[in-house]
C-alpha cells in the first residue's frame, strides 16, 4: 500500500511540472500580450516588457520561474502591479474553497440520499418528487439558476442577502446556485446505481439468506453502488471547485475564480501560471485521493492495480 | 422496513446539513485591515460598486478610469481639476515665465502626510521623477511627453535629473515644458502628478502600495482596506482642506454584474450606481447623467482598397441613420456624434462645442448623398455590384460591442448593400490591433477619452506620424493645422484645432458614432456628486449624505 | 392475475403429451435486437415522449425560421422587449428581433454543438479509456497523467487558441469542448472496465483464448453499455452548458447568430425588465434536457434486459 501511495505522489509532481511546461507555452502563444492599452506609446511597452523580464529569451523566462517557483514564489501581477501572485491567490482562495466546500457538503449529502430514497421508492410519488428535482437541477445551467434564485429570494422576497460573502446567510443562496446541479446528477447515478446493483446475484443470495432488508441495504446495496459515484468524485470535485467563476460574479465573492478566466482574458501571465499550477497541484491531489478511497472501497483493484 | 429506511436517511441528511452550519465564517474583519487602520467611523460612508478590482492605488500606476478616480480621493496635487473647474490645491499659485514654458509653483504653508510629516516640493519632484523612471514602467508615462525630456526620460534615453523638475527649495516646485502647452495645468490634477515619499518607496520597494500601511497619502481620504472585494477610506484628518469634506470615508465594492449592483442598490446597500443601457429606459424619470468623455467611432484602415477611396468613406458616413443607430444599440441613451471632439471640452472661454458649432452629416443619414458618393466610388473601383465589397469588423466580445456591431453592420447592408463581417475578440486582443500598418482589421470599432480637458487631446492621434494612427490616415493639411496650433495660444490656436477637426470629417476619415453618457442613480440624501468627463468618471469628494 | 389468493387445482392444467419436437421450438417470433429495443422504447411512455419532443424540436429547428416572416437578424427599432403577441409569438429581445425565430435558430446551433460534442467525447473517451482500463500498467498511468494535465490547464487557454487558429463559428467550439472534454468520459469508462475486468465472465473470456480487443467490445463494454449511455445522455446537456458557459464570456457565437446559451445569457441581463428573454430559453433548455434523460433512460432499459423495469 505505501508502495502504491509513493508511486502515485511521485507521478503527480511529475504531471504538474509536465502542466506547467506546456502552459507556459500556450500561454506565449496566445496573440496579443497584456499591455495593450491603445494609449501606450512604444517607449512604455518596452518599459513593461523590461520590468516583468519580458524581453529576454523564452527559456531564460522558463528557467527563471521554475527557479521561483521551487521556491514557491509565482511572480508579481501584470494585472495588479504591486501584487504577488502568492498574495492574491491566498486571499482569494478560502472564499473559493470555503464555497466549492459547501456545495459539495450540500450536493453530495443530498444527492445521495435522494437517490437512495428514490430508488427504495420506485414508482411511487416520493420518487416522482425526487426525480423532478433531479430533472430540474440538471437542465438549468447554473447561470441562469444563480440569477433567479437571486431574484426571488434576495431581491424579491428580501429572505437572503443579494451579495458578498461575510456570514452564514450569505453562504446559502450561492452554494444552493453552485451546488444543484452536482446535486441533482448525483442522485440520478445513486438512484440508477442503487437499481442496478438490486438486480444483482449477490443481493438475490444475501435476501435467500434471510438477512434484514436494512442490512442489505446498507452493508451490500449502498457500498456497492456507490462506486460509479465515487468514479465520478475527482471530476465532479474538479468541476465545483474550477466552476466558481460565474456563482462568485453574481453574487460578488472575492474568490479565485475570477483569477483563473480574467487572468486569460487579460494576458496576466504571471496569474496564468500561478492559478494552473495551483489548480492543477489540487486536482492532482485531489485524483490521487480518489484513487486510494478507491482502492480501499474495492480491496479488487488495490490488489489488482499495481 | 422502507419507512424505518428511508427515516434514518433523512437523519443522516440533516446532520449533513447542521454539519454544514458550523461555518467557517470569513471573518469581517479581513486580513487586509492591520493594526492602525481602524475603519472609518461615523456613517457618512459613501458606497458605490466597480465591475473590477482596483489594479493598484499606486499614483504612479493607475492607468484605469476607475483607479483614477480613488487616487483622485487619496493624492492632492499642484492643481485640481474640480468638474473642469481648475483650482489650487497644494499650490496656493503660480507664475509662468515669458518663454511660456518655465512654470513656478508655491506650495501652500502647513502642508502635512498621514503620518505628520510635512509635504515638501521634493516630494513632487521625486513623484514626477518616479512616474517617469523607465525602471517604475507606468503605464501612462507618456503623459510626460510634454515635461521637457520626458520622452527621452522615460525610454531611458536621459538620466533623470534632465527632467524639467526641480525643487528650489522646501516650498517652491519648477517645471519646465517641452513645448507651450495651455492645457498642463489640468493635468496637474492627475495622480502621476501627486507627490510621493522617497523614503516609503525605498522602505516597501516592490511592495509599495501593496497594503494599505505601505503608504502615506496627502489628499482627502487614506485607504484602510484593500482586498477581497472591497477597498476603503476613511477621512484624513491631516488633509489641509479636511473640513471641507464631509464624508466620514468611502467604499468601493468589487461587483462584477450590473444585476447584482442595481439590486444592492435598491436594497440600500450603495449610494450610487450606474445603469446598462438596457436597464436605463427603465429609470429614466429618476437617473441621472454626465457625458463620460468617451467618444466611439469605427476606424477605417485606410490601407483597405475599398477605404482609400474617400468617396467610398463618405458613403458609409452619409449611409449611417445615427438616430436609429443609438436608438437600436442603446435604447437612445447616448448622444449620438454628428462630429468628432466632444462638444464639452474647454474652448478659448467656455465650452469649444458652443465656440465652434459644427455638424458634419445629418442626424439621420443622408441616403441620396450616400448613394451619390457610392457611385462614384464604384466607378472608380470598376464595379457595378456592392455586395462584392467585404470588409472585416473588428469587435469587442461584448454584449454591448456586438449590439452596436449589428446594426452598422444591418445599416450599411440595407442602404449601400455591401457587406461586412463582424469578428469579436477580447478587448486585448482588439487592442494590439490598434497600431499603424495593421491588416488585421478594415474596419475597427474604437473609441477615445481625453487625457485633459482640450481638443488636441482627440485629434493628435491622427496625426500621419503619430504612433496611435491605426487608421493610417494621411492628410497634409491636417497636419499643418495641428502644427500650427502647438505654436499659436489662445484663440488662434483654437482656430487652428477646429480646422483640423473639419478636415477630417471632409475626408470622411472614420466614422463619428457616439459620445457616451453614464446614466446613474443616486440614493436619496446624497448631494454633492457630479459626472466628469475627464481623468475621472464622478466626483465624490465634496460629497454629503443626510439620512 | 392475483397469484396469492387463488389456488391452483389440476382442472386449470391439460395434458398434451410427449410432443419432443413441440418442446424444443421457439414458440416466440424471432426478432431483431434492435427490434425488439425498439418496442422497448415505444411502449416506455416517458421515453417515447422525450423522443416525441426531440423530433419535434429538431424539425421546427429546421422548419420554423423558414416558414416565418421575419428573419433571426432581422432588428426593428420600434418593437423592442415585447412580450407574447399575436405578431411576435415570443415577443422581441432587445434589438427588436423576432425571439421565435431565434429560438428556433438557436436550436440548431445548440442542439448540434450539444449532440455532436457529446458523442465525440464519448467515442473517443470511451474507446482510450476501454483499453487503459484493461491493459492498466504503463499505458494507463500514462493515459491518466496525460488526462491530469488536459484537466489541469485552464480549459479558456485552449478555447482561445483553438478559436484564433480555426476563427470563431460552431466548427472550432466543437473541436475546443471535445479536446477537453473527452477526458470525463475516459474517466469513467476506465474505472468501470478496472471494476469489470476483474469479474468471472472476462476471466472465462480469456481462459477460452478470446483475444483481448473482442474482449474489450464483446464482454466488457456490452456491460457497461447501460451506464454508458446514461453519461452519453448527461454529457449532451453539459454539453449544452459548456457552449453556454463559453458564449457567457464571449468565446461563443459571432453575432448575429445565437444559441440557446448565448439567448440565456441575454436574458438574464435583461431579467428584470423583459423575463420572457430569459424564461424561454431556460424552459427551452430544460425540456430538451430532461427529452434527453428519458431518452437515455429508455434505451438502456431497452437494450439491457436485466434493467427492464427500474424507472
Amino acid at each position: 500500500m505505501v508502495k502504491y501511495i509513493t508511486k502515485r505522489i511521485g507521478i503527480s509532481i511529475l504531471t504538474v511540472l509536465v502542466l506547467v511546461t506546456v502552459v507556459f507555452i500556450l500561454v506565449r502563444l496566445m496573440p496579443g500580450d497584456p499591455f495593450n492599452d491603445p494609449k501606450m506609446t512604444p517607449t512604455v511597452r518596452a518599459n513593461l516588457n523590461a520590468y516583468y523580464g519580458l524581453d529576454k529569451p523564452v527559456i531564460q523566462q522558463y528557467a527563471t520561474y521554475l527557479g521561483n517557483l521551487l521556491r514557491g514564489n509565482f511572480g508579481y501581477s501584470m494585472i495588479y502591479p504591486n501584487q504577488t501572485v502568492n498574495n492574491l491567490l491566498a486571499s482569494s482562495f478560502p472564499y473559493s474553497l470555503d464555497l466549492g466546500i459547501r456545495a459539495l457538503v450540500l450536493s453530495l449529502s443530498l444527492g445521495l440520499v435522494f437517490g437512495i430514497i428514490s430508488a427504495l421508492n420506485r414508482g411511487n410519488k416520493i420518487d416522482l418528487f425526487f426525480v423532478i428535482v433531479a430533472v430540474i437541477g440538471t437542465s438549468v445551467p447554473d447561470f441562469i439558476m444563480g440569477a433567479i434564485l437571486q431574484y426571488f429570494f434576495a431581491v424579491k422576497w428580501g429572505l437572503l442577502p443579494i451579495a458578498q460573502y461575510y456570514g452564514f446567510a450569505h453562504t446559502i443562496l450561492p452554494s444552493i446556485a453552485l451546488g444543484f446541479y452536482t446535486m441533482a446528477s448525483i442522485s440520478r447515478i445513486m438512484r440508477a446505481s442503487m437499481l442496478e446493483v438490486v438486480q444483482q446475484d449477490y443481493i438475490k443470495t444475501a435476501r435467500s439468506k434471510g438477512l434484514s432488508n436494512f442490512r442489505i441495504t446498507w452493508k451490500h446495496q449502498i457500498r456497492n453502488a456507490i462506486l460509479p459515484v465515487v468514479t465520478v468524485l475527482g471530476p465532479t470535485v474538479a468541476a465545483v471547485l474550477t466552476g466558481t467563476f460565474v456563482i462568485e460574479s453574481i453574487f460578488a465573492i472575492p474568490g479565485m475564480g475570477k483569477y483563473y478566466v480574467e487572468s486569460v482574458q487579460n494576458y496576466d501571465y504571471s496569474m496564468i501560471l500561478g492559478t494552473t499550477v495551483f489548480y492543477g497541484t489540487f486536482l492532482v491531489l485531489a485524483n490521487m485521493v480518489v484513487d486510494i478511497f478507491y482502492g480501499i472501497v474495492d480491496p479488487r483493484i488495490r490488489i489488482a492495480g499495481k | 422496513m422502507k419507512k424505518i429506511i428511508s427515516f434514518l436517511l433523512v437523519v443522516v441528511l440533516i446532520l449533513g446539513l447542521a454539519a454544514c452550519s458550523t461555518p467557517q465564517e470569513p471573518t469581517e474583519t479581513t486580513p487586509a485591515q492591520t493594526e492602525g487602520e481602524t475603519p472609518a467611523t461615523g456613517d457618512k460612508i459613501f458606497r458605490y460598486a466597480l465591475a473590477a478590482d482596483p489594479a493598484s492605488f499606486d499614483p504612479s500606476l493607475t492607468h484605469s478610469i476607475p483607479d483614477a478616480t480613488i487616487c483622485y480621493n487619496l493624492y492632492d496635487g499642484l492643481y485640481r481639476d474640480v468638474v473642469g473647474d481648475i483650482r489650487p490645491a497644494s499650490a496656493e499659485s503660480y507664475t509662468v515665465a515669458d518663454d511660456m514654458v518655465t512654470y513656478t509653483f508655491i506650495l501652500r504653508d502647513g502642508l502635512l502626510w498621514s503620518d505628520g510629516e510635512p509635504v515638501r516640493a521634493q516630494d513632487f519632484e521625486y513623484g514626477i521623477k518616479r512616474f517617469l523612471d523607465p525602471n517604475t514602467a507606468a503605464p501612462m508615462s507618456y503623459l510626460g511627453a510634454v515635461i521637457k525630456n520626458g520622452d527621452k526620460v522615460s525610454s531611458g534615453e536621459l538620466p533623470l535629473d534632465e527632467l524639467g523638475v526641480k525643487a528650489i527649495d522646501d516650498k517652491t516646485l519648477e517645471i519646465v515644458l517641452d513645448r507651450p502647452a495651455e492645457y498642463f495645468i489640468s493635468m496637474l490634477s492627475m495622480s502621476p502628478f501627486a507627490p510621493q515619499r522617497q523614503d516609503i518607496v525605498e522602505k516597501f520597494g516592490k511592495d509599495y502600495c501593496a497594503k494599505p500601511e505601505n503608504q502615506v497619502y496627502n489628499g482627502a481620504f487614506v485607504v484602510t482596506q484593500f482586498g477581497e472585494g472591497k477597498l476603503a477610506a476613511k477621512k484624513n484628518p491631516n488633509y489641509y482642506d479636511a473640513d471641507k469634506i464631509k464624508l466620514d470615508g468611502f467604499e468601493a465594492l468589487t461587483v462584477k454584474e450590473s444585476n447584482t449592483q442595481l439590486s444592492m442598490f435598491n436594497n440600500g446597500e450603495l449610494e450610487m450606481v450606474s445603469l446598462s443601457t438596457d436597464v436605463a429606459t427603465e429609470y429614466a424619470g429618476e437617473s441621472k447623467q454626465y457625458y463620460d468623455g468617451a467618444n466611439d467611432f469605427a476606424g477605417l484602415n485606410h490601407n483597405n482598397k475599398y477605404l482609400a477611396n474617400k468617396d467610398f468613406r463618405l458613403a458609409m458616413n452619409f449611409a449611417l441613420n445615427r438616430e436609429e443607430y443609438i436608438l437600436l444599440s442603446h435604447n437612445g441613451l447616448y448622444m449620438p456624434n454628428l462630429r468628432y471632439v466632444l462638444p464639452q471640452v474647454h474652448g478659448v472661454e467656455g465650452e469649444y462645442g458652443t465656440e465652434y458649432p459644427y455638424e458634419a452629416y445629418p442626424l439621420n443619414g443622408d441616403l441620396d448623398k450616400a448613394k451619390e458618393h457610392l457611385d462614384k466610388a464604384m466607378a472608380e473601383f470598376g464595379l457595378t455590384d456592392p455586395s462584392v465589397i467585404e470588409l472585416k469588423m473588428v469587435v469587442t466580445d461584448t454584449e454591448t460591442a456586438k449590439k452596436e456591431a449589428e446594426v452598422l453592420q444591418s445599416q450599411w447592408k440595407s442602404n449601400l448593400g455591401i457587406k461586412v463581417n463582424i469578428n469579436l475578440v477580447p478587448y486585448k486582443t482588439k487592442n494590439a490591433m490598434l497600431v499603424p500598418n495593421s491588416d488585421e482589421f478594415d474596419i475597427i470599432m474604437s473609441g477615445w477619452a481625453p487625457d485633459y480637458s482640450d481638443p488636441y487631446s482627440y485629434l493628435e492621434l491622427f496625426i500621419s506620424t503619430s504612433g496611435y494612427n491605426f487608421l493610417n490616415y494621411k492628410s497634409e493639411e491636417f497636419d499643418n493645422y495641428m502644427e500650427e496650433s502647438t505654436k499659436t495660444s489662445g484663440k488662434e490656436r483654437m482656430d487652428n484645432l477646429f480646422n483640423a477637426e473639419k478636415v477630417l470629417l471632409e475626408d470622411g476619415a472614420l466614422v463619428p458614432q457616439q459620445l457616451r453618457q453614464v446614466h446613474y442613480l443616486v440614493a436619496e440624501g446624497v448631494t454633492g456628486l457630479e459626472g466628469y468627463f475627464v481623468g475621472i468618471n464622478f466626483n465624490f469628494l465634496y460629497a454629503d449624505i443626510s439620512r | 392475475m392475483d397469484f396469492h389468493n387463488q389456488t391452483i387445482t389440476p382442472d386449470r392444467f391439460r395434458v398434451v403429451g410427449k410432443n419432443l419436437k413441440e418442446m424444443e421450438s421457439i414458440s416466440r417470433p424471432s426478432i431483431t435486437f434492435w427490434k425488439e429495443a425498439w418496442l422497448r422504447i415505444r411502449s416506455n411512455k416517458a421515453a417515447f415522449a422525450g423522443l416525441v419532443i426531440l423530433i419535434v424540436y429538431v424539425l421546427l429547428a429546421i422548419f420554423a425560421p423558414l416558414l416565418s416572416k421575419y428573419s433571426f437578424d432581422q432588428q426593428d427599432a420600434y418593437a423592442m422587449r415585447q412580450s407574447f403577441s399575436a405578431e411576435h409569438w415570443f415577443g422581441t429581445d432587445t434589438l427588436g428581433r423576432d425571439l421565435w425565430v431565434r429560438v428556433w435558430v438557436g436550436a440548431r446551433v445548440s442542439l448540434s454543438i450539444g449532440f455532436i460534442a457529446a458523442l465525440i467525447n464519448s467515442v473517443i473517451g470511451t474507446i482510450i479509456g476501454g483499453f487503459s482500463g484493461y491493459y492498466g500498467g504503463k499505458l494507463d498511468m500514462i493515459l491518466m497523467r496525460i488526462i491530469d494535465i488536459i484537466y489541469g490547464i485552464p480549459s479558456l487557454i485552449i478555447n482561445i487558441l483553438v478559436m484564433v487558429v480555426l476563427g470563431t463559428g460552431i466548427q472550432s467550439l466543437i473541436i475546443a469542448m471535445v479536446i477537453t472534454g473527452w477526458a470525463g468520459a475516459c474517466r469513467f469508462t476506465r474505472g468501470e472496465v478496472y471494476r469489470l475486468k476483474e469479474q468471472e465472465f472476462v476471466l472465462a473470456a480469456r481462459v477460452l483464448g478470446q483475444s483481448t480487443f473482442m474482449i474489450i467490445v464483446r464482454e466488457i463494454i456490452p456491460n457497461i453499455m447501460g451506464l454508458l449511455i446514461t453519461n452519453l445522455t448527461m454529457a449532451i446537456p453539459s454539453a449544452i452548458f459548456r457552449e453556454a458557459f463559453l458564449s457567457y464570456i464571449g468565446l461563443g457565437i459571432s453575432p448575429p447568430d445565437a444559441s440557446w446559451g448565448v439567448l440565456a445569457k441575454e436574458g438574464t441581463a435583461l431579467m428584470q425588465v423583459a423575463p420572457h428573454l430569459l424564461y424561454i430559453p431556460a424552459f427551452f433548455i430544460g425540456t430538451t434536457v430532461l427529452a434527453f434523460n428519458q431518452l437515455g433512460n429508455g434505451l438502456r432499459d431497452a437494450f439491457d434486459p436485466r434493467l427492464r423495469g427500474t424507472d
